[in-house]
C-alpha cells in the first residue's frame, strides 16, 4: 500500500469526531481490542487496524470494509480499551457516516456464512428489521 | 591461631541449595578452627554481633566467612574486624552464593562444592598477613575534561563547594552538544535559554579556570596527586587584547562549511563557534585561513582595532596538579553513510536528526524555517527513521542510543506546532519512554498527529519526479502490510557513539572502556560514577548514551565524589598492592613493562656481601599507583613479587586443600 497524497479531508475527520466524541489519536496500538474481538477472524480489517486506518486518515478503506458490518457491537473492545477510546463507538461512527450519506435503504446487511446468531441479532438491532 | 568459620544462609538464597549446617560441621574439623556457626543473615546487625561475640568469647584472631561475593560485603566485615581491633585482612570470604548456590541445581553436589570453597578459604587464612593502608595527601583542585552540560555542571558544583576547578574544552567555546539543540524534551524548554546562563556562570566563577581550544596532552600520578599537561592550541587571537568586536569575522574572505550547523551554513576561517559562545572571542582556523595557505591576505590583522591577531602564536603547554579528574567528554554522532539503503549522502533531502535540530533552531542556519536542501522548498511530508545505525548488529552499533525516541517525538511536536500542515510519519521498532513525564510527552506527539508505524524501513530511494521526492519503503505492523510513503524529507535518528579520541584518553587516564567504546564505571549499580582508577570519575554520555537530566545528575554525582575526596584531605591507599621481596629480586625489571599503572620503577639498594657494601638494583612499587592487578607477580621469574592478601603461599594453600 502506498500512503496516498490526499488523506481524509478535515471535514470528514470533524464529522467523525462529532459523532463519536472520542479522540482516536489516543490509540497506541496495543491491539487489545483485536485480541478479544469475537469476530476478528471474519473481518477484513481487525479493530486495531480500523483504529489505525482512522489515524492515518485512510477513510476510504474503512468505509469500504466488511468489518464495519461484521462488528456485532458486543462492546467487548470498548469495555477493555486501556485508552478509553471505545473502538465499537468508532465503528459505529463510520456506520453512521455511511447511513447519513447513502440512506438506510442503500445499505445491505452483510451476513457471511457461519456468522453466529449474536451477529445477526446485532444486525437486527442496528437496522431494526 | 584461632579461626572462626561463619556460614551465611542469605535467607533462602544459599540455604535452599546448600546444606549450611553440613558446611559448618565439615569445616569445623579443620586445624585451628575453634568455632563454627551458621547464621540467617551475616551482614545484618544480628549476624555481625554474632561474629563479634564469637571473637570475644573464643579469642578468635581470624575469621572465615562463607557468604555472598566479597565484592558485596567484604568492607562490611573488614569494618567489623577493625571495630574488634583485628587487622581487616584477617577476614577471608568464600563466595558460596554467586559461585555456588545461585548457579547449581543439585543440592548434594552444591553442598560438597560449598564445603570445598570454605575449606579453601580457611587454608588461605592460615597464611594471611596483616596489611596496612597508607594515607596520601590530596591536592584539592579538580580537572574537568569536556565543557558540555555535564562538564559545566560538575565544574560549577565543585567550584561552589569552594575548590578550584579547571574546565578543559577542545572547541573554542564551552556548551557542547546541548548548545546545538533547539528545544529539550519533555518540557520543550529552549536549550540555549537554560544552557547559556550556566555557561556564563562557569566562565565568571571565581573558582573556575576555562581552558578552551585545549586538549589533554599527558596525565601521570594517582588519586589526589595527578600531574597533568594541557595543550592549549594556538588561537592566533590574543585573548587579553581581543574585545570580541567581531570585525575580523565580518571581513574575513575565507568561507567554509560550518560544522556547528552541520554544514547547512558557511562560516569564516576566523570565527566564533556560535553567537552566545563562551568565551566570546574568535579563533583562527589555520587549515582554512588564506594567510596560512598562501601567505597573502592578513585582512583580519589589518582590520583588528586592538591588534590582537598574532599569526606567530604557538601552542602552549600548561602543567598542573590535580586531586581528582572528571571525564565528561560526551559523544559524537554516527554519520550514516554506511547504511546505503537510506541514501544518506546521496540525496540531499535525507538528513540526520541533528541537521533537523539545527534547522528548527531559531538561531540556526535558517532561523527556524524548514527547507528541503534539494530545492529550498518547505517540506510537507516528513518521514522519520528510528534506530538508523543503533540496535543494528549487522552494520551499526548493537546498543540503543536512548534519546532518539524522545527527540523524534519532540521534532514531530515542534513541526506540528510551527508548520501545522506538515505530516510526520515515524517508522520505529520500539518506542522507549522510560523517564519522568516521557510517556506523556510521547503521547502528546501521537496526539498532535505524528503517525507511528511499527516496522523498520528497508529502503529509501529517489522517486525521480520533478520535485525530487523520496520513496520510503517500510512496513506497517498494525495493518500488516508493506507501506510506501512519498516523502519530501527523510530524517535519520543516527546512533550516538563515543568520541573518536576516547580510547586514547582512556589510555592516558588508565580507565577502561566497554566493548562499545564507552567508559566503564566501577560498578554498574553501586559505583556508577567511579572508574576502576581511583580519583577519576565519569559524567555524561562518555559513560553511555543518556539524556540531559541524567547527564546533569551524574555530573553532580561526580562533583560530590570529588568534594568528598577534597574534604577528607587524604586518601587511604589500597593495601592489597604488589610487594617486592628485595632479597629475591634480581632487578631484571621484566615486571616494569607489564605494569598497566606504571607503578614499578627501579631502585638501588645497598647490601653487605663478603664484608663489602655494594649497590644492587631492585624493583620498587609505588603503592599509591599500584592497583594490585597481579601482572608483575605472575611474571616474576624469581618469585620476588607478591600481591598483598593474595600471596603465592596463600594461593598454593588454597589449591592444596582441594
Amino acid at each position: 500500500m502506498r500512503i496516498p497524497q490526499k488523506t481524509a479531508a478535515s471535514h470528514q475527520r470533524e464529522e467523525l469526531a462529532d459523532i463519536i466524541r472520542k479522540d482516536v489519536r489516543d490509540c497506541y496500538q496495543c491491539m487489545k481490542c483485536s485480541s478479544g474481538c469475537p469476530f476478528a477472524e471474519e473481518m477484513d480489517y481487525m479493530p486495531h487496524q480500523m483504529m489505525w486506518l482512522t489515524n492515518l486518515g485512510l477513510y476510504e478503506k474503512i468505509l469500504n470494509s466488511k468489518s464495519l458490518w461484521i462488528c456485532a457491537s458486543c462492546l467487548a473492545c470498548s469495555s477493555r480499551c486501556p485508552r478509553d477510546i471505545e473502538p465499537a463507538k468508532v465503528m459505529e461512527g463510520f456506520r453512521a457516516m455511511i447511513l447519513r450519506e447513502r440512506g438506510r435503504t442503500n445499505v445491505s446487511p452483510v451476513i457471511p456464512k457461519g456468522v453466529p446468531r449474536q451477529a445477526v441479532i446485532a444486525n437486527m438491532r442496528k437496522f431494526r428489521r | 591461631m584461632k579461626i572462626g568459620v561463619f556460614i551465611c544462609w542469605c535467607g533462602s538464597n544459599i540455604k535452599n541449595m546448600v546444606d549450611v549446617e553440613r558446611v559448618a560441621e565439615a569445616t569445623g574439623k579443620m586445624p585451628h578452627v575453634v568455632y563454627t556457626q551458621d547464621v540467617q543473615y551475616l551482614c545484618s546487625e544480628v549476624g555481625q554481633s554474632d561474629i563479634g561475640n564469637a571473637i570475644d568469647e573464643h579469642q578468635l584472631d581470624r575469621v572465615v566467612i562463607g557468604a555472598c561475593s566479597p565484592r558485596m560485603h567484604e568492607t562490611t566485615f573488614q569494618q567489623l574486624m577493625n571495630r574488634k581491633g583485628l587487622n581487616p585482612y584477617y577476614v577471608e570470604i568464600a563466595n558460596i552464593r554467586e559461585h555456588c548456590s545461585w548457579v547449581h541445581t543439585d543440592k548434594a553436589k552444591a553442598t560438597v562444592k560449598a564445603i570445598d570453597l570454605v575449606k579453601k578459604a580457611v587454608a588461605k587464612s592460615y597464611y594471611a598477613v596483616p596489611l596496612h593502608a597508607e594515607s596520601l595527601p590530596v591536592n584539592k583542585r579538580a580537572l574537568v575534561i569536556g565543557g558540555g552540560i555535564a562538564g559545566i555542571q560538575a565544574a560549577l558544583d565543585i567550584a561552589d563547594a569552594g575548590y578550584p576547578v579547571d574546565l578543559l574544552e577542545k572547541e573554542s567555546s564551552i556548551g557542547g552538544k546541548m548548545a546545538q539543540f533547539d528545544k529539550t524534551f519533555p518540557t520543550l524548554d529552549c536549550s540555549a535559554c537554560i544552557l547559556t546562563p550556566k555557561m556564563v556562570e562557569a566562565a565568571t566563577h571565581e573558582n573556575i579556570t576555562l581552558h578552551t581550544y585545549s586538549e589533554l596532552e599527558d596525565v601521570s600520578g594517582y588519586v589526589g596527586n595527578f600531574h597533568v599537561t594541557i595543550r592549549k592550541r594556538a588561537t592566533s587571537v590574543d585573548e587579553e587584547r581581543c574585545t570580541g568586536c567581531g570585525e575580523c569575522v565580518t571581513k574575513c574572505p575565507a568561507k567554509v562549511d560550518n560544522e556547528f550547523d552541520q554544514g547547512h551554513s558557511k562560516r569564516k576561517a576566523i570565527y566564533t563557534l556560535f553567537a552566545q559562545a563562551v568565551p566570546n572571542k574568535p579563533v583562527l582556523d589555520r587549515k582554512n585561513c588564506i594567510y596560512f595557505k598562501t601567505g597573502k591576505c592578513g585582512v583580519c590583522k589589518k582590520i583588528c582595532p586592538t591588534d590582537a591577531i598574532n599569526y606567530e602564536m604557538e601552542d602552549q603547554l600548561i602543567e598542573n596538579d590535580y586531586g581528582a579528574i572528571i571525564v565528561a567528554t560526551g559523544f559524537e554522532l554516527n554519520e550514516p553513510t554506511h547504511l546505503g539503503e537510506y541514501h544518506y549522502g546521496h540525496h540531499p533531502d535525507v538528513i540526520t536528526s541533528l541537521e533537523l535540530e539545527r534547522m528548527l533552531n531559531a538561531s540556526g542556519p535558517t532561523q527556524g524555517k524548514m527547507y528541503r536542501p534539494s530545492n529550498g522548498k518547505e517540506p510537507k511530508r516528513i518521514v522519520f527513521i528510528q534506530c538508523a545505525g543503533s540496535r543494528d548488529r549487522h552494520d551499526g552499533n548493537s546498543y540503543c542510543s536512548k534519546v532518539c525516541c524522545l527527540y523524534t517525538a519532540k521534532h514531530t511536536i515542534l513541526l506540528n506546532e510551527k508548520f501545522p500542515d506538515t505530516e510526520s510519519y515515524v517508522f520505529y521498532i520500539d518506542v522507549r519512554t522510560a523517564g519522568k513525564n516521557y510517556e506523556e510527552f510521547y503521547e502528546r506527539a501521537r496526539q498532535m498527529g505524528a503517525n507511528y508505524l511499527r516496522g523498520h524501513v528497508s529502503k529509501v530511494e529517489p522517486l525521480g519526479d520533478s520535485d525530487n521526492r523520496l520513496l520510503v519503503r517500510g512496513y506497517d505492523g498494525s495493518l500488516g502490510e508493506q507501506t510506501e510513503i512519498e516523502a519530501d524529507l527523510v530524517v535519520l535518528a543516527t546512533s550516538i557513539e563515543p568520541q573518536q579520541g576516547a580510547k586514547k584518553l582512556a589510555g592516558m587516564l588508565g580507565i577502561s572502556s566497554d566493548r562499545n567504546g564507552f567508559y566503564s564505571e566501577a560498578h554498574a549499580k553501586l559505583k556508577p560514577v567511579e572508574t576502576q582508577t581511583q580519583g577519576v570519575y565519569l559524567a555524561g554520555v562518555c559513560q553511555g548514551p543518556k539524556d540531559i537530566p541524567e547527564a546533569v545528575s551524574q555530573a553532580s554525582g561526580t562533583a560530590a565524589k570529588a568534594i568528598v575526596l577534597f574534604n577528607r584531605g587524604q586518601v587511604k591507599g589500597v593495601p592489597t598492592t604488589a610487594m617486592v621481596d628485595e632479597e629475591l629480586c634480581s632487578g631484571c625489571m621484566q615486571c616494569k613493562p607489564v605494569c598497566p599503572y606504571e607503578a614499578i620503577s627501579q631502585e638501588m639498594i645497598t647490601e653487605r656481601a663478603h664484608g663489602k657494601a655494594r649497590q644492587r638494583p631492585v624493583a620498587s612499587i609505588n603503592r599509591a599507583l599500584c592497583q594490585g592487578c597481579g601482572a608483575c607477580a605472575g611474571l616474576c621469574r624469581s618469585g620476588a613479587m607478591d600481591i598483598g592478601g593474595f600471596t603465592g603461599r596463600q594461593l598454593l594453600a588454597e589449591v592444596d586443600t582441594l
